[in-house]
């Protein structure tokens, strides 16, 4: 019996989009039960009615040249998805460079529509860039997999479908930042189809930020990786040296109770108006501070229980204040150095994807767990309160805007009488370095800020990449909660930006409510034992002496490819290409690449080189018209990279040796 | 109108039809029906007038058959006038009335 189009269809979706295909099925059966047990119900705010009496209408119409067209009411307002006398004129604008896509483009689609689109870029693009369908309609969804065969294209490419019914938007942020990469970022492909801004504006919106968050992020980590990369590595290297010495977050959960609330102290500028109320809550919750806050903070008395540390270009004057030195620090092995070398006390690292430091603990079976940064220390200090099990967390300081035109609290760069015995120029020089790191001295003038929503105020202005994290916290306390429900987060900032899901108020009602139990928190981390101990602190010592002689190895390697890249550039420049010698060459390449990557510390030498990296990356994905000109391409941009690879591992060697070669 | 006076309406009302229906597909997010009211007036008096004309170099029936899409095109751009589909006004004024104008201009443009 023929297969209907709906049939073929989903037959078809079987092969690539089978969760999909379920989420269909399983509608439709409830659709039928439903259906059979009596009468439509009014009232559809029940899920499983949703989907199917979505209450639009989808009429079939044949365009002008005869070809099946949706108009689709809903809500009063009544839209074709095409035209009637080109139906596809749109879609073969949009898709008329597809065939210049580079490998993996991922191409991002609100709507299905009548399937038009899908089939222009069917025609045009290559097999292996990627569709991701976002479909707001599910009646939309399935009249168009009855009325029209797309099963051929649902058979031979790989379509992510998302509809609104059972994709949730964080699912497609997640959908859509797997996909994106900065090498295929500029070529990435974002369309909305006709007519669905008219009948889904909110979705429409909802959907373009949410996949503008993972293109942002994407955007300011190679950013941020490229500006700090001359010193990430420089950073690493310096602060290996405390490995052998260290402990790890993970400890802290042992012995950290669950049952106090962590209170996080960020350095916002409402910290001026409660950090006083905070010697109240010392000795009865886990106080950890970002490192700007601790200036203040000391100076008021209060010392906390930890303190933490992220930014590799952060001074050393931020902290450099008696007492802040033996304070148990959590850290970021990229931190300043200049910082961790001032501070004596224990210092607690986590995973962060280095390869050959997650190898020294995974060879001694120590457990060694990561923590989602966030770009900040606050945000990671929240982190680390969350893994650590503790249900309460308080929120200061934490204003993620401008209070009073102001985006710090007094005190957290040198004041005025820190300058007082200077020359004017050397004073001149100390303001200016504080206001490139970000501490503006004065008020800000802040026309043309972004402005939201505030805890006390109605709108408060903020900035960027503040912006960013407040973001980042929502989405955060957001998934934490899905994961954890007895989870509280609250906001005792006292000002600032509103953080949706924090319970707001002030820090003294907060420690009424939460702070009962006192504990002292010092002796139980004071009594926490390094990581690696006797036998282990020997093996890691060995290991950190090995760095250096891999360097070199890099070094050497990368000398080796230079050699194999100039014999290809002397054959390309040859009229005819012997291709064997051709072939040859390239299988040598590929084993001696091979070992390259195989040696750990070639990690540290790639992400050194992030925008060479970022350029080769990009060529990669287009390709070359004839062989000679892909030999002439491999060549050029191969004898680039392996210059810079070379000369890289040999000034890390440099440092290697200055550093960690002499570790005891 | 005179020849050359009709040649300048029909290329600048051409042009900016050209120009609203590219912003549209590629702005994506562009509101058409709200961009081209203001060229509407124009739209209209050029139907009227290839309504009226008596010889453009086709055959009655021919005529009759280009008359009605005219028609068809006016009605299809008062629907999505009422109804704000921009889908509908790219398909009437790009591939409708921009086609028609096109047939007016020196060959090439």
């Amino acid at each position: 019996m023929k297969k209907s189009i709906y049939e073929k269809n989903i037959e078809a979706l079987k092969k690539h989009s089978m969760r999909t295909v379920n989420y269909i099925e399983d509608k439709k059966k409830q659709f039928e039960t439903d259906r059979e047990a009596g009468p439509v119900l009014d009232d559809k705010e029940t899920f499983a009615e949703k989907g199917m009496f979505e209450d639009i209408e989808i009429e079939v119409e044949p365009s002008y040249e005869g070809t099946p067209i949706f108009r689709v009411k809903k809500d009063g307002v009544r839209v074709y998805l095409n035209g009637r006398r080109d139906p596809n004129a749109i879609p073969r604008l949009w898709a008329d460079k597809f065939d210049q896509l580079p490998r993996t483009t991922p191409i991002l689609m609100f709507g299905i529509g009548n399937g038009s689109f899908l089939t222009e870029v069917d025609k045009k693009a290559r097999d292996d860039v990627k569709i991701y369908i976002h479909e707001p309609s599910l009646k939309i969804f399935l009249k168009c997999i009855e009325e029209i065969d797309l099963s051929h294209i649902f058979e031979n490419r790989e379509i992510v479908i998302s509809l609104d019914d059972n994709t949730s938007y964080e699912e497609i942020a997640s959908i859509v930042s797997g996909c994106i990469n900065i090498a295929n970022l500029e070529f990435t492909k974002r369309y909305i189809l006709p007519g669905y801004i008219s009948l889904y504006p909110g979705e429409v919106k909802k959907y373009l930020e949410i996949i503008r968050k993972p293109m942002d992020r994407e955007i300011t980590n190679q950013a941020t990786t490229a500006s700090f990369s001359n010193i990430i590595s420089g950073s690493l290297l310096y602060n290996a040296m405390y490995l052998p010495d260290c402990n790890t977050t993970y400890q802290l959960a042992n012995v950290i109770p669950r049952d106090i609330p962590a209170i996080i102290v960020a350095a916002g500028p409402s910290l001026d108006k409660n950090i006083k109320d905070l010697k109240r809550a010392k000795g009865k919750a886990f106080i950890i501070a970002a490192d700007t806050a601790m200036r203040p903070l000391l100076k008021e008395g209060i010392v906390p229980d930890m303190f933490a540390v992220v930014d590799p270009a952060k001074p050393l004057e931020l902290v450099e204040v008696p007492g802040a030195e033996n304070i148990p620090l959590v850290t970021s092995v990229y931190s300043s150095q200049k910082i961790l070398a001032f501070h004596t006390g224990k210092k607690f690292f986590f995973d962060e994807g280095v390869t050959f430091i997650n190898k020294l603990f995974e060879e001694r079976n120590i457990d060694f767990k990561n923590l989602t940064c966030g770009g900040s220390v606050a945000t990671l200090a929240f982190s680390l309160a969350y893994v650590l099990g503790i249900d309460r967390i308080i929120l200061i300081g934490q204003d993620l805007a401008l209070s009073g035109n102001k985006d710090h609290a007094s005190g957290t760069a040198p004041g005025e009488e820190s300058f007082r015995d200077l020359s004017e120029e050397e004073a001149k020089k100390k303001k200016d370095f504080w206001t490139q790191h970000g501490f503006v001295d004065g008020e800000i003038d802040t026309t043309g800020f972004i402005m939201v929503p505030g805890n006390v105020e109605e709108m408060v202005p903020t900035k960027s990449n503040l912006k960013m994290y407040l973001n980042w916290y929502e989405d955060q306390i957001k998934g934490c909660k899905g994961y954890r429900p007895d989870l509280k987060v609250i906001n005792a900032t006292e000002g600032g930006a509103r953080i949706e899901g924090t319970d707001v108020m002030t820090l003294n009602e907060a420690i009424d409510e939460y702070c009962g139990r006192e504990v002292d928190i010092k002796s139980l981390i004071d009594n926490i034992p390094p990581a690696f101990v006797k036998e282990g602190r020997e093996k890691v010592v060995d290991r950190l002496h090995n760095i250096e002689p891999e360097f070199r190895k890099i070094a050497d390697n990368a000398l080796k490819q230079i050699a194999v890249y100039k014999k290809i550039d002397n054959i390309a420049k040859s009229k005819g290409i012997p291709m064997n010698e051709y072939r040859k060459l390239l299988v040598k390449l590929e084993k001696l690449s091979k070992e390259m990557l195989k040696i750990p510390m070639y990690q540290l030498v790639d992400d050194s080189l992030v925008d060479a990296r970022l350029i080769l990356q990009k060529e990669l994905l287009l390709e070359e018209d004839s062989i000679l000109e892909e030999a002439k391409e491999i060549s050029r941009k191969g004898l680039i990279y392996m210059k810079l690879v070379n000369e890289c591992a040999l000034l890390l060697a440099d440092v290697a040796k200055a550093s960690i070669s002499n570790v005891k | 109108m005179s020849e050359v006076d009709m040649l300048k309406f029909v290329t600048e009302l051409n042009n900016r039809i050209t120009l609203l229906c590219e912003k549209y597909v590629v702005m994506n997010r562009a509101d058409l029906v709200a961009d081209v009211k203001a060229i509407l007036p124009d739209v209209q008096k050029f139907a009227m007038w290839f309504l009226e004309a008596k010889d453009i170099g086709v055959s009655e029936a021919e005529k009759q058959i280009m008359d009605n899409n005219v028609l068809l095109m006016i009605k299809d751009i008062n629907e999505a006038l009422e109804f704000s589909d921009s889908a509908l006004m790219y398909d009437a004024l790009e591939c409708g009335v921009a086609q028609y104008l096109r047939l007016f201009l020196p060959e090439g443009k």
